[in-house]
C-alpha cells in the first residue's frame, strides 16, 4: 500500500488568539512544512487616513492613540512632532523631556507585553503574568500622569496637555530601580531555557540583505544586524543630549529579536535615568503661539485668548503650504507621518508609515522552509499591533 | 548633519547626468530648524530607471523604501505617486514624485525594493492606480468586492454603502465594478 501525500491549504486566523488580532495567514504546507504563505490584513481597517483629511490637525491626536494602542505615547508624540514640524515649531525644553520620558515609558510597557504574549504563545505562562505585573506599575504612572489607562491623549501641538503630577519621579525612580532585578528574572526564566532556545532558533531567518530589501524596521531590522535606529539617525525632542546603545544581533532569527528587544529595554531605563536626573524646569507647552491654545485660566480672563481658542477649535490654524515626513522610533519600528499641508486647518492628505503594515509584508520570507508550530513563534517575534497595520 | 547638501546634490547631478531630461523639479524642503529634505519630481517615462538608479547609485545605494503613496492632486495629470527611499548607509534620504495621469498601468517596483508590495497595493486599493508587474495585486486594505477606491478625493463621504442606487449617483463614472444595466435598483 502507498500512501499519497500532497499539499495542503489551510487559513490560520482571523479568530486565532496567537495572531495578536486579526491578521489571517493562508498557508500552504507539505506535510508541516510551508511551502508559501500569503498574510491577510484588513480586518481592522478604520479609514484613519480618509478621517484625517476631514478633520482639524488637533482633531487627530485622539486618533493616533488607536494606531497601536499598545504604545499610544509614542504615536501621540509621534503625529504631534510631525505637525511641529510642519509649523516650524519647536516644544519647550521641559514637554520634550516629559516626552521622552513617556515614549521610553511606552517602549518599555509595549515591549512588557510583547515578551509575555510571544512566551505565552510558545507555552511559557509565567512569564505572562510576571510581565503584566510590572506593566502594571507604567500603566499606574500613565495613569497618574494622563488620567487614562490605554489610550493617554496626551500630546498637544507645542507641549503636552499637563505637567507631571506630584510625585512621579519618586514612583518614576522606584520602577527604575527595580526593573533591572526583574529583567534579570525574565533572563534567567527564557533566556537559557532549552525549550525556549529549541523553539525561537533559526528559526523565521530574515538576512540582513532581506530585511533591508523589505522595508522592515525597529527590533526586526536591528535583529538582522542593522544598526539603524531614527532617535540616533534623525534625531528628535532632544535624542541627541542622551546617551545611549542601538542593541544588535547578528542571529537574524526569533532569538535575535529577543535578545535585542530584551536590551532595549535596559537601554530605555538608561535614557529614563537621564531624562530624570536632567528635567529642565519651564513650561509644558508653547506660550505666545498663533498654533497653541492659551490656557484655561487665560481663556476665562482674557478677550483675545478666548476668541484665539474659539478660531483654533472651530477653523484651525493656517499651515504653510509644504509637504514633510516625520517619523519616530517607536516599539513596534518607525512610524511616520507624511503630511501634505495645503494651508487650511485640514491635511490634505496624511499617509501612516505604520512599521506593523511593513512588518508583516516580509512574513512569507521569513515563513518559507519553517514548521506551522514555528508561525506562532515568528508571529509573536514581529509583534505587531493590527491597529496600527490596517488603520 | 553638516553636508546634506552636498551630498543630496551630488545624488541629483548623478541622476541628471544619466537621464538628462527626467528631472523636472527640484525642491530643497526647509521649515523651522527641520533637517533639508530634497524632493525630486520624475516624468513618469524614467520613473523606474531613475528609482533603479537610485538603488544602485555607487556612493550609498538608496536601499530601503520607507514607503510609496499617492496623492489625488485634482488637477492635470491627476495622481502624484510619492516614493520616500533612504540610504541606510549613508543616513539620508530622497522623495521621488511621479505625475501619472488616471488610467496609465504604472510600473511596478517590487523587484527594486520588496518593500513595495502592500504599499503599492494600498495605492490601487485605495487611488485605483494599477502597477504592472506586481506579483500579487489585489485590494488589500478594503474588501476584495468594494467598490470605488476611498482615498480619491471625489469619494463621497456620506451615504448608505450598500444602497447600490446611491452609490449609483454618488460614485463618479469609471468606479463601478458592475455596469449600472446589470445591477438591482
Amino acid at each position: 500500500m502507498s500512501i499519497e501525500s500532497r499539499e495542503m491549504l489551510i487559513n490560520m486566523g482571523p479568530q486565532h488568539p496567537s495572531t495578536h488580532g486579526v491578521l489571517r495567514m493562508i498557508l500552504k504546507l507539505n506535510g508541516e512544512k510551508i511551502e508559501a504563505s500569503e498574510p491577510d490584513v484588513g480586518y481592522l481597517h478604520r479609514g484613519f487616513e480618509k478621517l484625517a483629511e476631514n478633520m482639524l490637525y488637533h482633531q487627530f491626536i485622539p486618533y493616533t492613540d488607536r494606531l497601536d494602542y499598545i504604545a499610544s505615547m509614542n504615536n501621540n508624540q509621534s503625529y504631534v512632532i510631525a505637525v511641529e514640524k510642519l509649523l516650524g515649531i519647536e516644544a519647550p525644553p521641559r514637554a520634550q523631556a516629559i516626552r521622552v520620558i513617556m515614549s521610553e515609558l511606552g517602549r518599555i510597557s509595549s515591549h512588557l507585553v510583547w515578551l509575555a504574549t510571544h512566551a505565552l504563545d510558545i507555552g511559557a505562562m509565567t512569564v505572562f503574568l510576571y510581565c503584566f505585573r510590572e506593566r502594571e506599575t507604567i500603566v499606574d504612572l500613565f495613569e497618574e500622569t494622563s488620567g487614562n489607562r490605554l489610550n493617554y491623549n496626551y500630546s498637544r501641538i507645542g507641549g503636552v496637555a499637563f505637567d507631571l503630577p506630584e510625585g512621579f519621579k519618586d514612583n518614576l525612580r522606584k520602577f527604575l530601580d527595580i526593573l533591572p532585578e526583574k529583567l534579570g528574572e525574565y533572563h534567567r526564566l527564557l533566556t537559557k531555557n532549552r525549550i525556549w532556545m529549541s523553539r525561537t532558533k533559526g528559526v523565521g531567518i530574515l538576512t540582513r540583505e532581506q530585511a533591508i530589501n523589505w522595508g522592515v524596521s525597529g527590533p526586526v531590522l536591528r535583529g538582522s544586524g542593522v544598526k539603524w535606529d531614527i532617535r540616533k539617525a534623525f534625531p528628535y525632542d532632544g535624542y541627541e543630549n542622551y546617551d545611549f546603545d542601538i542593541p544588535t544581533d547578528d542571529a537574524c532569527d526569533v532569538y535575535g529579536r529577543y535578545l535585542v528587544r530584551m536590551e532595549e529595554m535596559r537601554q530605555s531605563r538608561r535614557i529614563l535615568q537621564q531624562a530624570l536626573e536632567h528635567l529642565p524646569d519651564g513650561q509644558v507647552i508653547l506660550e505666545d503661539s498663533p498654533y497653541v491654545s492659551p490656557s484655561k485660566e487665560k481663556i476665562m480672563t482674557e478677550n483675545f485668548s478666548l476668541m484665539k481658542h474659539m478660531v483654533l477649535t472651530i477653523k484651525g490654524m493656517h499651515t504653510p503650504i509644504a509637504t514633510l515626513y516625520s517619523a519616530t522610533e517607536n516599539p513596534k519600528g518607525e512610524l511616520g507621518f507624511y503630511i501634505v499641508a495645503d494651508g487650511s486647518g485640514k491635511p490634505y492628505k496624511l499617509k501612516i508609515r505604520a512599521p506593523s503594515f511593513i512588518n508583516i509584508s516580509a512574513m512569507p520570507t521569513m515563513l518559507r522552509g519553517n514548521y506551522l508550530a514555528d508561525v506562532i513563534a515568528v508571529i509573536g517575534s514581529l509583534d505587531f499591533v493590527f491597529g496600527e497595520s490596517d488603520r | 548633519m553638516p553636508d546634506t547638501g552636498n551630498v543630496m546634490a551630488r545624488t541629483v547631478e548623478y541622476l541628471r547626468e544619466l537621464y538628462p531630461s527626467a528631472i523636472t523639479e527640484v525642491e530643497r524642503l526647509r521649515l523651522g530648524r527641520v533637517r533639508r529634505d530634497w524632493t525630486i519630481s520624475v516624468k513618469q517615462f524614467y520613473a523606474y530607471r531613475i528609482l533603479k538608479a537610485l538603488k544602485d547609485y555607487p556612493e550609498g545605494n538608496y536601499d530601503f523604501l520607507v514607503f510609496a503613496t499617492a496623492v489625488d492632486t485634482q488637477k492635470n495629470p491627476r495622481f502624484k505617486l510619492i516614493y520616500l527611499i533612504r540610504s541606510i548607509k549613508m543616513a539620508r534620504q530622497i522623495t521621488v514624485e511621479v505625475p501619472v495621469a488616471d488610467d496609465l498601468p504604472v510600473e511596478s517596483v517590487y523587484e527594486l525594493w520588496h518593500a513595495a508590495d502592500f504599499d503599492e497595493r494600498e495605492i490601487y486599493d485605495m487611488y485605483g492606480i494599477v502597477f504592472n508587474g506586481h506579483p500579487n495585486f489585489k485590494r488589500i486594505l478594503m474588501p476584495e468586492d468594494w467598490e470605488g477606491f476611498p482615498l480619491r478625493k471625489d469619494y463621497p463621504l456620506k451615504g448608505n454603502q450598500f444602497s447600490n442606487t446611491y452609490l449609483d449617483r454618488k460614485l463618479p463614472e469609471g468606479q463601478l465594478k458592475q455596469s449600472k444595466h446589470v445591477r438591482m435598483p
